[in-house]
């Protein structure tokens, strides 16, 4: 019912059309004068290096090849670098420049990546700090010889592929377990996570982009099976990504999956955390305490049925439903050095924290959502602790004129404690979730859920297997009927291989 | 920025300003009537039928066509009526001509005639130019859409002994569409012009009707009619005179001239009056037929006029009457059950409006000056396809004091609008209120999800009245009871739609306005699947209430089902709510009917059909009972589940295939989907519910239009399941529908031509074509790869749509008799007999299958009676006393137990909380059942009679002798109210018990007297299926196949086999009959006095049977099996059954039956409920109620036969034929049939066909029946029915004129 500017506008055809021509008129006339004022890259893509770098012996032009031989020495260039790319966990921390932290995910001999992301269940994202990859020699990467120069320039920017497989089997699966209430599975059995192929590559030293997509089915992703399609700008501290894209919400969601703590994602991570987007993220990265922020503009969240659903992700893959945006902030320090990419502390290291903020505001039409996280991480001799909160809103923009009988807002909130340790490739963790999907009233949908896991991270990084067990417990559910729990325990084993 | 830049950037912005501006100009001027030249100028939509060449009136908010000087291929008959209509759409998915309407047809009428426009009485009278309103005016005389309706006209002199003189049936029409800028609803203004002749009175005094001065074209040009020599008594004669000479002007009237009571024109013109608006019940009769109607509304009124409209909204849409909401038929019903005849007590709704999605109309009036409350529409005509409304009469007094403003004047006005919003209720409500200056408030809002708060896009509101605004309501169900309290309404008022229509932007925002008031919204999801809790409201004048409500999130069940190897299999699910004590919720369960969700009957919450196998069901929380079939020869899965809000659930399941039925095909040839005018079933869900029913072969035969689904076989990758080929219903108004198929269907050449460039796509014209030359048509048009097409008859005794009702066909004697309301009716002159097979069954119809009893008619209406007015005290009903009468309602089963008859279905009485309607629907369908199964359980005693009533007439006997016959019949079963206190022996003498009941035939019936007579054609059952409801393959045919596999089907092998009667129609069972190695159809030699062995097996899949197998020779009933009641059992019956061979050649035929409730089909298949109204049936109501309002003080109502009731197992094996004689082939005892209308020799009247001859002589049309002629130039026996049929062609041949003025 709602006006929309958009439909008014179309009605307009031939004002469309005449504004159109007006536009690419202007367009036309203007274009000296414009590009005049906005000048672009003067340099050939990937042919200059800045010079003010220095190569990363053993990394290999820039961050480390796959086989994670260590960048001893020059690493502050090349694994760092100056723009704060590379190894931003080992930059942070700074002793001994070994690049362990960098050699997770495709990070190959021309820069590297965060991580191809991935979603959990109900997404997750990729790792932050991803994209600080170098141009197509890496910052600060040796030069080839002038004659073979133009070649390997050209083969340095070929996309490199990327996959991800990840598949899990029940073990045991509760009377009541149910995928669409969270659970990992609801039948015994094999089942195929996630099957995720695509291509990350670099365009000059200024941009980066990605591409993938994901063959398992995903009923709970609306746009189809489109895992990232971004586009990164990459200018001094500062980095401007579009497209379809991890949102910056949350410790834990932008996290990779093949670096948490237990198999699967917090249940209300996955269900209050937007995961990806279409939209633009804006973000910068400095030494001074490991700070970052990030701000980002998408298309408005569309949150599903029931609080299990969590956020669709996508939404503006089949046009932007609600015609509205949403805004993204996140501000994070890690004061005693960098935290990196896993949640475990698999170096056994000094204490670190690393504290953050996220929060956002969604324009969903008739709908305002505002939502706040806040998360808190410390790694200390191999033991680790995170603890998150998650409160979000849903409020009518217009406030119902009898609120006696109509409804106003729907607030929830979550909060999660997970306390692991590792040792060598080995791995335990333990995850205390409480869930409020309503805090006007208390119903079936509250729910606290212990969850274990134990896992071995394979050499390399690459393959991962862990085996989790959830035990859920939701005070008021009909089944319950105040004498014995629901039914809906899942104990699962989870094989990763990433490249 | 470069000054060259800045200067483009300013110019920018001024064209900008300069463009809004001049849009803004453009949009108000938008208005324009004119001839559709393109393509672009058309509405298009699912269901547009306008072409270039046709009439566009638009303006900046709606477009709407209007047929030209053509034969409407919609639900009417002739051009000029308003086809198309949608919103303006500045939107770049619906170019211009490629818009969303759905709505089929509307057309005025008035007395019952509509307007036929010849060529050049359709034309733009204001083409919009001047910005203040554009005019399409069509002009036709009045003529009857169903030529039964001209007994009006033919049978004056009756009506007029019967108390009804000077009815108004000489009518000629001017209708103007008219918009004006801004206008959200086109104005549908008609005059409708009175031909003038000589009133009752005056003819009474001298002055024939005929010597009336009706027929101004005799004059020639210039002359008038005037009326002479009129003398003191009043007697005079008509003659000529010039204009001049009678002293006036050449003045040309717009539509009539003054004209004497004698009938003769005066000078002057006429002037208009206007008809009042009804704002209330008046009786339809009372307007038409004048003072000693039957119904509300008499006094001392001269026959008038009723005015309205035929309004068709088509099968896309979902109708709205405020109060009901989108249960529009049961008010139809509540009026049906309780005896009412709706023209004379006619519906009464504010207005009506229908909801397509993408685009909703409403049909209203408004008041006119003096009237002090709005106006409401008189319904007397109700489907959701098509309605007939009044709003509009005059009828003068007989009091002289309006002789000068009613009585003389000719010309009548009325005036009412078709609203169009944008796809649901609320939008077109709006303008109702806006246009009707109702006060109103506004209500906005949107509805989200209870446990995210996320808006549902797409959700609906629901807007009730609030019965009691100072009490809180916490359960919709509270809300309706108190509604229902107050006027048997749920007090659904209005409709709104989140995110209407085609909104970009799906944010589940609604707003509507609604009168000042207090309301109770309820919400509810895109799919019809929950609803939330009731939110009260009052709306106040000019201010906005801002709402929120909430919806729980609704369970999913996923269920895969699979054959015993482990494949998909395509199938069906069966979704059944059940109570706290663990059975089915009674009638509609939990489905709220009043809020769209249709009507499924026995407590089904939800079908679905998944064509992997695979089903993904939204459903509220609640206990299931889920079934998953596919079809009746295959297992079923079943079993309960309890889901809680937001639970999903998975499941898997596994089907066997049951019954053998190796060299059989399973097949239906009777199907409709969206092309159909009465059905809103998409062509692809067409396919799946096909496929999931397990039918093997199909025809599509939508109603006059050739559809293909052979692109959705592929598509569902269906080809191994199912094989299609093109039909067509070919669906004449007055002579029966005939099938064809396969017909020729070339896809290339449809697909290049615009939709409603060739709305038949092909299929056969049958506008006022006879039957013979229907059939010609028909094979005409065989193609495909299928050679020769097959024909089918289809359902042959359904009263007005009925072959053999229709041409009069007397069941005993074989012979015609026309009804009085046909006999002017052209295309009756002959009967074709030609035709390759009839259906004995056809879709959920069991009320045509065996002809009833007196027995079982008169007990069945005298229970009926007693359930009815159980309880009843003038309007008030006692709960506890009715409860307490209807458990003795039926004394006449006291000896099989059954006096309190819920007993039959193993209930001793209705939940004490159910309310008394309820309950006694509980009753009478019980009642129903029983009387349902008795009728089709034949015992040897019921045939004997039946086919004695025919045998007792001698060899070529006339017609009036059977006549006689059938009048004595007729009485029988004639129910009288007050021999209800009789016992039952009495009011119903013992020696007609097991007479047939002559008012009512049955199909089967006719089959076996087909057989005697030797008229052998084939039978099928064809399920008829419009929707969900009508299961495919319910009844189907099983047919003689050389392959079971449908992909290798060769469709002209089929045609064969159904040529030569190799069938076996079903509604479940499979039965296999083998007569010395031959099966149905087929013809075996045996010798007189012979044992004869019937090898009979009846097959069931295992969750019904039968209990019942019925062996017949000869018509009559030789062995009788009753079987002990097991479903679970799949080989019913499997044994040699011997006959002795008598001395004549015979005929074998089989029919089994499941009557008992165990034997059910239930729940796969749907019972026939309460709530189903097709059109046909109520063509036939409105047709029985104008003669019941003709002739209620000479006749009695007729006697009821059972119309709803369960799906009851019951298969029929057509009839092997035993030749004793020796001669290699079935000699009938009796003649062919004289209904049939065998080709003659106009010269000698001798009949060709040596069918016919007697002792080897040829004999003549009269030795048939007395009034059969051969007529020419049709050279067949026929009745020799005068009348005028194709207008057009008379036209063309430039008689038209004078033919029309017979009228």
């Amino acid at each position: 019912m709602r006006p929309s500017f958009v439909n008014m506008f179309r009605g307009q055809q031939a004002f469309s059309l005449a504004i159109s021509i007006s536009f690419v008129a202007v367009a036309l006339v203007c274009r000296p004068a414009l590009a005049h004022e906005h000048p672009g890259p003067d340099l050939p893509a990937g042919a200059t290096a800045t010079g003010d770098a220095k190569p990363c012996g053993d990394c290999d032009h820039g961050g480390k090849g796959s086989d994670a031989k260590p960048c001893v020495g020059d690493c502050e260039h090349g694994g760092k670098g100056g723009e704060h790319r590379g190894c931003p966990g080992l930059a942070a921390a700074g002793d001994d420049c070994d690049c362990p932290e960098c050699a997770g995910d495709h990070h190959g001999p021309h820069g590297e990546k965060g991580e191809h992301g991935e979603k959990g269940e109900h997404g997750e994202r990729g790792q932050h700090g991803e994209h600080h990859g170098m141009g197509p020699h890496g910052e600060g990467g040796h030069m080839p010889p002038p004659m073979f120069g133009q070649l390997h320039g050209w083969l340095t920017q070929l996309p490199r592929p990327t996959a991800l497989i990840q598949m899990q089997t029940a073990v045991f699966t509760g009377d009541s377990a149910q995928v669409a209430r969270g659970d990992r599975a609801e039948v015994a059995g094999f089942g195929l996570r996630r099957a995720r192929l695509g291509f990350e590559g670099n365009e000059g030293r200024h941009l980066s982009y990605a591409l993938s997509a994901d063959l398992a089915s995903n009923p709970q992703t609306s746009g189809g099976n489109l895992g990232e399609a971004w586009l990164a700008m990459h200018v001094g501290h500062l980095e401007l990504k579009l497209g379809a894209q991890h949102t910056p919400y949350l410790q834990e969601a932008m996290l990779s999956s093949g670096h948490l703590g237990l198999a699967e994602r917090s249940f209300s991570a996955n269900a209050m955390a937007p995961f990806r987007q279409v939209g633009a993220t804006l973000s910068g990265h400095y030494d001074l305490a490991g700070l970052e922020w990030y701000v980002g503009s998408y298309n408005a969240f569309e949150r599903g049925i029931n609080f299990y659903q969590g956020i669709r992700e996508f939404s503006g893959f089949t046009g932007n439903r609600f015609g509205g945006v949403s805004f993204v902030g996140r501000l994070s320090a890690a004061p005693l050095g960098a935290m990196g990419k896993q949640v475990f502390d698999a170096e056994g290291g000094k204490l670190r924290l690393g504290i953050g903020v996220s929060g956002y505001t969604s324009d969903a039409g008739a709908t305002r959502m505002n939502g706040m996280a806040g998360d808190l991480h410390a790694k200390f001799m191999g033991a680790h602790l995170l603890v998150q909160y998650l409160r979000d809103t849903a409020n009518p923009k217009e406030q119902p004129t009898d609120t006696a009988t109509t409804t106003t807002a729907l607030t929830r909130q979550a909060i999660t404690a997970e306390l692991g340790y590792a040792w060598r490739r080995l791995n335990a963790a333990v995850r205390y979730e409480k869930i409020d999907p309503d805090t006007s009233r208390d119903d079936d949908q509250d729910g606290t859920v212990v969850s274990g896991a134990l896992g071995v991270q394979l050499p390399g990084e690459r393959m991962r297997i862990q085996a989790q067990f959830d035990h859920r417990q939701e005070p008021y559910g009909p089944t319950i009927k105040g004498a014995s729990a629901l039914k809906n325990d899942v104990a699962f084993l989870m094989f990763q291989l990433l490249h | 920025m470069s000054k060259r830049c800045t200067i483009a950037r300013l110019g920018l912005l001024l064209m900008a300003v300069a463009l809004l501006a001049g849009c803004d100009q453009q949009a108000k001027e938008l208005l324009h009537a004119g001839k559709a030249t393109a393509r672009t100028d058309l509405v298009g939509g699912p269901v547009a039928y306008a072409d270039t060449g046709d009439f566009i009136l638009e303006n900046d908010k709606v477009r709407v066509a209007i047929l030209g000087f053509q034969r409407s291929w919609g639900p009417g008959v002739f051009g000029g009526s308003l086809v198309d209509a949608d919103i303006r759409r500045d939107d770049p998915r619906y170019p211009p001509g490629y818009g969303r309407d759905k709505l089929a047809e509307i057309f005025p009428f008035a007395n019952l005639l509509v307007p036929a426009p010849l060529g050049g009485q359709v034309t733009v009278v204001k083409d919009g130019s001047d910005g203040q309103e554009a005019v399409i005016r069509v002009e036709g005389k009045g003529m009857f859409m169903f030529e039964a309706l001209s007994v009006l006209e033919t049978q004056r002199k009756l009506l007029a002994g019967l108390g009804y003189p000077d009815v108004h049936t000489s009518i000629d029409f001017r209708t103007d569409y008219l918009l004006k800028p801004g206008d959200q609803f086109v104005t549908m203004r008609t005059w409708v012009a009175l031909r003038p002749r000589a009133s009752q009175s005056n003819q009474n005094k001298g002055f024939s009707e005929g010597a009336s001065c009706t027929n101004d074209a005799s004059c020639g040009s210039g002359g008038v009619l005037v009326c002479q020599n009129i003398g003191t008594a009043g007697t005079g004669t008509c003659g000529c005179k010039s204009l001049a000479d009678q002293g006036c002007g050449g003045e040309t009237c717009a539509m009539a001239h003054n004209f004497d009571d004698f009938g003769c024109q005066q000078c002057g013109c006429s002037g208009t009056a206007t008809m009042t608006n009804t704002t209330g019940p008046v009786s339809v009769f009372a307007a038409v037929l004048g003072p000693k109607n039957p119904g509300i509304g008499e006094s001392k009124t001269k026959a008038g006029v009723g005015g309205g409209d035929f309004v068709f909204f088509g099968n896309q849409t979902d109708i709205f009457v405020p109060g009901h909401g989108f249960d529009e038929e049961k008010p139809v019903w509540d009026a049906l059950f309780n005896n009412v005849d709706t023209f004379g007590h006619p519906l009464v709704f504010d207005f009506v409006s229908a909801a397509g999605g993408e685009v909703s109309y409403a049909y209203y009036t408004k008041k006119q000056a003096g009237q002090d409350k709005e106006p409401q529409v008189l319904v007397p005509v109700f489907t959701s396809a098509a309605t007939a409304f009044v709003t509009a009469a005059v009828n003068c007094s007989t009091d002289p004091s309006d002789d000068d403003s009613c009585d003389k004047v000719r010309v009548f006005e009325y005036e009412r609008y078709l609203a169009i919003g944008q796809g649901d209720i609320a939008s077109v409500s709006d303008i109702v209120w806006k246009h009707r200056a109702t006060a109103t408030g506004t209500v906005k809002g949107y509805v989200r999800w209870e446990q995210t708060g996320q808006a549902v896009a797409n959700a609906s509101v629901h807007v009730l009245r609030d019965p009691d605004p100072t009490k809180k309501w916490t359960s919709l169900q509270e809300v309706v009871q108190a509604n229902r309290a107050i006027d048997a309404s749920p007090g659904v008022l209005d409709s709104v739609d989140a995110d209407v229509g085609a909104d970009t932007v799906e944010d589940g925002a609604f707003e509507a306005t609604l009168p000042a008031g207090h309301y109770v919204l309820v919400p509810m999801d895109p799919h019809k699947v929950v609803t939330g809790a009731p939110l009260q409201i009052e709306v106040k004048a000019g201010k906005t209430n801002v709402v929120v409500p909430s919806l729980p999130a609704p369970a999913r069940l996923r269920v895969k089902a699979l054959d015993s190897q482990g494949s998909a299999l395509p199938a069906k699910a069966t979704v059944v709510r059940l109570g706290s004590d663990g059975k089915p919720l009674f009638r509609d369960g939990g489905r709220l009917p009043y809020f769209g969700q249709g009507r499924l009957g026995i407590g089904i919450e939800r079908l679905a059909f998944g064509m992997d196998g695979s089903f993904d069901l939204p459903i509220q929380a609640g206990t299931y009972r889920l079934v998953v079939s596919h079809g009746i020869e295959w297992s079923v899965a079943d079993q309960v589940v309890t889901l809680k809000p937001g639970e999903e659930r998975s499941l898997k399941v596994s089907l066997a295939h049951e019954v053998d039925t190796t060299g059989w095909l399973s097949t239906d040839f009777h199907l409709h989907a969206e092309p159909s005018f009465d059905s809103g079933m998409p062509l692809g869900d067409r396919v799946q519910t096909i496929a999931a029913e397990g039918v093997d072969y199909v025809a599509s035969t939508d109603h006059d239009v050739l559809s293909d689904y052979v692109p959705f076989l592929r598509k569902f990758n269906l080809d191994q399941w199912l094989k299609a080929v093109v039909g067509s219903e070919v669906s004449t108004l007055e002579i029966g529908h005939y099938i064809g198929f396969p017909l020729k269907y070339n896809q290339v050449e449809v697909a290049g031509q615009p939709h409603n460039a060739v709305p038949s796509h092909g299929s056969v014209d049958w506008y006022c074509t006879p039957s013979n030359d229907l059939l010609k048509k028909i094979l005409a048009s065989s193609g495909m790869d299928g050679g020769q097409a097959s024909t089918i008859i289809a359902h042959p005794r359904d009263g007005f749509l009925g072959w053999l009702d229709q041409a009069g066909v007397n069941a005993y004697s074989l012979t015609r008799t026309l009804s009085l309301m046909e006999q002017n009716n052209p295309v009756l002159r002959t009967v074709a007999c030609d035709q390759d097979a009839m259906e004995v069954f056809n879709g959920k119809r069991f009320d045509m299958t065996h002809t009833a009893t007196v027995k079982e008619v008169q007990l069945f209406s005298r229970c009926l009676k007693r359930i009815d007015d159980a309880g009843v005290t003038g309007n008030t009903v006692d709960a506890a006393s009715a409860r307490e009468v209807m458990k003795v309602a039926c004394p006449e089963l006291a000896d099989r137990g059954l006096q309190n008859v819920v007993t039959f279905e193993g209930v001793d009485s209705c939940p004490a909380d159910e309310d008394i309607t309820t309950c006694k629907m509980r009753y009478r369908m019980a009642l129903a059942a029983i009387s349902a199964g008795d009728i089709n359980t034949r015992t040897p005693e019921e045939q004997a009679a039946w086919m004695a009533e025919g045998q007792s007439l001698p060899s070529g006997a006339t017609e009036q002798t059977s006549d006689t016959a059938l009048s004595a019949l007729k009485p029988l079963c004639d129910f009288d109210p007050a021999k209800l206190s009789q016992p039952f022996e009495t009011a119903v003498p013992p020696a007609s018990w097991n007479r047939p009941c002559g008012r009512r035939d049955g199909v089967l019936s006719d089959y076996f007297r087909f057989l005697e007579h030797g008229y052998v054609r084939g039978i099928v059952g064809g399920s008829d299926s419009h929707g969900y409801k009508q299961e495919p393959g319910l009844p189907r045919t099983y047919i003689r196949s050389n392959t079971d596999a449908p992909s290798n089907v060769d469709p002209q092998t089929v045609g064969e086999s159904l040529r030569g009667s190799h069938t076996v129609p079903s509604y479940g069972p499979f039965i296999d009959v083998k007569v010395l190695g031959g099966g149905p159809g087929d013809t075996v030699k045996a010798t007189a006095g012979q044992k004869l062995k019937v090898h009979v097996k009846v097959q069931t899949a295992s969750w019904f049977g039968v209990d019942r197998v019925e062996v017949y020779l000869n018509g009559q009933v030789a062995q009788a099996f009753d079987l002990a009641v097991d479903a679970s059992r799949v080989v019913d019956f499997d044994k040699d059954v011997e006959l002795d061979v008598p001395t004549r050649d015979s005929h074998i035929v089989v029919v089994a039956l499941g009557a008992q409730p165990g034997s059910w089909m239930r729940p796969v298949y749907l019972d026939v409920p309460f709530g189903e109204l097709q059109l046909a049936r109520v063509a036939s109501i409105a047709f029985s109620s104008l003669l019941g309002s003709l002739a209620k003080t000479v006749f009695p109502p007729p006697a009821r036969i059972p119309d709803f009731f369960p799906v009851f197992p019951m298969a029929i094996s057509s009839a092997v034929l035993v030749d004793v004689g020796g001669d290699g082939k079935y000699d009938a005892p009796l003649p062919l049939p004289a209904f049939c209308s065998p080709q003659c020799d106009a010269t000698t009247g001798e009949i060709q066909d040596a069918g016919y001859s007697a002792q080897g002589k040829k004999r003549k049309c009269s030795d048939l029946q007395s009034n059969y002629k051969c007529l020419t130039p049709e050279n067949r026996c026929g009745v020799d029915v005068p009348g005028v049929c194709n207008i057009y062609s008379e036209q063309k041949a430039g008689a038209l004129r004078s033919l029309l003025g017979t009228h």
